[in-house]
């Protein structure tokens, strides 16, 4: 649905509301207020008709955004709603808090447009607006051709009056009016009642002259008060409001209405000037301008002495009764100007608030979400608003190694969501949260590998994020390699995640009573650099916030606070294991060795026996050292050693190096200088024999085989041994 | 083509015509109409000399608050016109019926007559 018809609906109706109690109003106060109030309070309905303001809470600001979420939540059909499915889903939505839904930017609408009907029903739900439009501006059109052709039709036969003694008596009676502008006064015998028209060169126009002074009088005081009240103007504005408001047949009534109120405030006008005296024979000249039948139906445009005869009644009516008002009906009705239009303010439009967070969504198509930039410092920042634009991410102009910058808060649909980052193409830019909410995120793929708002980041920084009633519970539970969490599943090379806040949503309810603080804490100590306070914090998490803590400082790699929030699991807990699981098949050797701390004998002994069988021997040196059993430990180092020793000899002699005990040969020649540098500079072995007479060194290829061995030239040596000498 | 226009239009117009000034001031017409014993308001001055602005009679200069006349249309340019008219429409064109019922109906006193003959007579030559 488009967002200005949204609006623009939300207008109308609160108008609509307005002019039911206006009109309840009138019924009971009819004769009581004065005719002038009842005539200009609808003003105030115009204003709220035409004008998409109010205050940021409004009284129908919320229901629009209910009724909005209702009617999102419903359009989807049966067979295509997952939603139902997950439960919170509608539930959520139900409660109404306060949303941007951006449903027809999701996959579910997508899938829904394969359907030929849906999608002529989608394209005509998204195109209303324009038939609204269209509507609109023709009946504007029309409205203004027929004013034209009424004004064609008394230019025709317009003759103006040169008796200079009548024209006398309207520039006596239009200064006394207070009317500056000179008037025209013109007779038209083909019009039925006098009227008056012109914006800029007002002419009022008679039927004819043959009017009695009086009469004369009454009917140039009628149309001058017309022209002094500018209700030409008013007439107009009406008719737009009218043209733009179509479809709402309350608004044509008020128009109406409107009409009624002009002629009956008009009289008032003009008898308060006479004073109430002259009230009979004002109606009388009323009545005999009725006289003549109108031969052109449609008035509009022009303000005449008569529209019709029911109405003529009803006025004359009015006129006899006519009296001044009392102060305290002036007080009652200055009350309930005040009273109609706060109620118009307050019954307000379609919310200030919510509408600003929508207008930029409205400007982009379904298929690629526009995002808006923001130049911070030299930085370009992409602004995220909505769902579509969130799951943009990485794809098109909009790049993982962008920044974006979140501006609104986000309710994301139960839509299955594809972690932002892969292994081939992680995330490398940057994701300030900005502390607006992400909600609902929901993944449910039990083969999902790698589970989280973003999956796999490098050199990222993802911060500020609030995370709230994310549901990943379920996700990947066929999968043995899955890596989970909530923020971020893997925090790659240099990548940063921190301010972040995260709620799962099964617990979102004591999260927020109790443990927000907390977490918040956490983070600040983390982010201080503080690691006693930290460990305590630690300590209060749940068991679901360790996990993520660990997995995350694991994954930043930061041994200390590993160490010290390993202290703070529960010893029953798995989560320990879980890591060590994980450290192991990484290699990660320190944090391995960390985690033997909380180990138990059994547990260790059960590494162990793993670490023997897959022959990582490093991990076994760590486990004997733990177990204490430094004897097999020695055992195991000398045999290592002599593994290596031997597989290193193995290895120079395919090159014709021989060893044996510490010196080495080399085409049968003892060896002064052997050198052997692996590429990465890991290892290196300097042998260095006096008693040798030649000079070699090994050189390895990228793999670390060896490619050659050649003598070392003097200026090599040099170098090498250049501190040596000096010594 | 010179367009009709109202005896009090007219009666504006004689003013302006008989004033010796290029430009002629409102409050000189005002005067004018009160000399001649037919005043009128100020706002029915006002109306009846926008409109013969919009015939073609008069334009007006604003300067400052006040507006100066000028004659868009000569006085004999407006008779001559006139008079054709009045010749179509009584005498179908026929001047001489005119200039006939002028002098049978003794509608010229004897001085006109001459200064007509005279002018008769130098029409003649010229042609």
């Amino acid at each position: 649905m488009n967002t200005v018809l949204k609006i623009f609906l939300s207008m109308s109706f609160s108008g609509s509301l307005l002019i039911l109690i206006l009109f309840l109003g009138k019924r009971f106060l009819k004769d009581k207020i004065s005719r002038q109030w009842q005539y200009y309070i609808w003003l105030v309905v115009i204003l709220r008709l035409l004008l998409p303001f109010g205050p940021e809470t409004s009284l129908l600001g919320k229901t629009y955004q209910a009724v909005e979420q209702a009617m999102v939540h419903t359009t989807p059909p049966p067979q295509h709603q997952p939603s139902l499915d997950t439960p919170g889903g509608i539930l959520t939505s139900a409660v109404g808090l306060e949303q941007n839904n951006e449903n027809e930017n999701s996959p579910t609408e997508d899938l829904t447009t394969a359907h030929p009907f849906r999608d002529i029903g989608s394209f005509l739900t998204e195109h209303v607006w324009l038939i609204w439009l269209v509507a609109a501006l023709g009946l504007l059109i029309r409205k203004v051709t027929i004013y034209q052709g009424f004004i064609r039709y008394i230019n025709a036969g317009l003759t103006p009056v040169s008796d200079i003694e009548i024209l006398d008596r309207l520039s006596v009676a239009a200064e006394r009016a207070g009317i500056q502008k000179p008037i025209d006064l013109c007779v038209n015998p083909l019009i039925s009642s006098p009227l008056l028209i012109g914006f800029f060169h007002p002419c009022i126009i008679l039927p004819s002259i043959d009017f009695s002074e009086r009469d004369f009088l009454y009917i140039i005081l009628h149309e001058l008060t017309h022209y002094k009240r500018r209700d030409l103007f008013y007439k107009w504005l009406v008719q737009v409001t009218v043209c733009l408001h179509w479809f709402n047949p309350l608004v044509h009534l008020m128009s109406w209405e409107i009409t009624k109120a002009c002629e009956f405030s008009c009289d008032e006008a003009v008898l308060a000037k006479m004073g109430g005296d002259n009230a009979q024979d004002y109606g009388k000249t009323l009545l005999d301008a009725m006289a003549a039948v109108g031969r052109y139906k449609e008035n509009l445009g022009a303000v005449t002495l008569s529209e019709n005869k029911q109405l003529l009644k009803e006025r004359i009516g009015a006129i006899m009764n006519f009296k001044k008002k009392s102060t305290s009906i002036r007080l009652l009705t200055g009350v309930l100007t005040l009273c109609a239009i706060f109620g118009a303010a307050f019954v307000g439009v379609y919310s200030v608030a919510a509408a600003d967070a929508i207008q930029p969504t409205a400007l982009q198509s379904d298929d690629l979400p526009v995002m808006e930039t923001l130049e911070l410092n030299g930085t370009t920042y992409y602004l995220v608003f909505s769902e579509a634009q969130l799951r943009a991410i990485g794809t098109g102009e909009y790049g993982m190694d962008r920044n974006y910058m979140q501006q609104a808060d986000i309710q994301l649909s139960t839509d299955e969501w594809v972690p932002i980052g892969t292994w081939d193409a992680p995330f490398t830019g940057t994701f300030n949260g900005n502390g607006f909410e992400i909600t609902g995120l929901t993944m449910t793929d039990p083969d999902a590998e790698i589970i989280g708002l973003f999956g796999v980041a490098e050199n990222a920084h993802i911060y500020n994020v609030t995370l709230r009633d994310y549901d990943i519970a379920s996700a990947g539970r066929n999968n043995q390699g899955k890596t989970i969490g909530a923020i971020l599943a893997v925090g790659g090379q240099g990548s940063r995640s921190y301010g972040n806040f995260a709620y799962p949503k099964e617990t979102s309810e004591d999260i927020y009573s109790n443990d927000k603080r907390p977490l918040s804490e956490i983070d600040r100590y983390y982010e201080a650099d503080s690691l006693p306070l930290f460990e305590i914090a630690f300590f209060r998490l749940d068991e679901s916030e360790k996990k993520t803590w660990l997995e995350k400082l694991y994954a930043d790699g930061d041994i200390a606070f590993f160490h010290a929030a390993a202290c703070g699991v529960d010893t029953n807990s798995s989560l320990l294991s879980d890591i060590a699981e994980k450290a192991y098949n990484d290699e990660e050797i320190s944090f391995f060795s960390i985690l033997t701390d909380f180990m138990d004998e059994t547990e260790l002994v059960s590494w162990l026996d793993r670490a023997l069988e897959d022959g990582k021997w490093n991990f076994q040196s760590v486990l004997y050292d733990k177990l204490g059993r430094y004897d097999e430990f020695d055992e195991l180092e000398e045999k290592m050693e002599k593994e290596w020793t031997e597989a290193q000899m193995a290895e120079y002699q395919t090159v014709g190096v021989t060893m044996d005990g510490k010196n080495y040969y080399y085409q049968g020649q003892l060896v002064n200088i052997f050198l052997d540098i692996r590429r990465e500079g890991s290892f290196y072995k300097l042998d260095i024999n006096p008693k040798g007479t030649v000079n070699i060194k090994l050189t390895r290829n990228a793999d670390g085989k060896i490619t050659g061995v050649s003598y070392m030239t003097d200026a090599e040596v040099t170098s090498l041994l250049g501190d040596m000498d000096d010594d | 083509m010179v367009q009709q226009i109202s005896d009090a239009e007219l009666e504006i117009m004689k003013i302006v015509w008989g004033n010796p000034q290029k430009v002629t001031l409102f409050s000189y017409i005002m005067d004018g109409l009160a000399a001649k014993g037919k005043p009128c308001q100020k706002n029915t001055l006002i109306v009846l000399l926008s409109r013969l602005m919009s015939k073609g009679f008069l334009s007006a200069r604003k300067i400052g608050r006040r507006n100066e006349y000028t004659t868009l249309v000569s006085e004999t340019e407006y008779q001559t016109t006139q008079t054709k008219n009045f010749l179509n429409k009584i005498y179908e064109g026929n001047a001489k019926g005119l200039v006939s019922n002028l002098i049978m109906g003794d509608l010229l006193a004897d001085e006109e007559y001459e200064e007509l003959k005279r002018l008769l007579e130098k029409g003649k030559e010229k042609q």
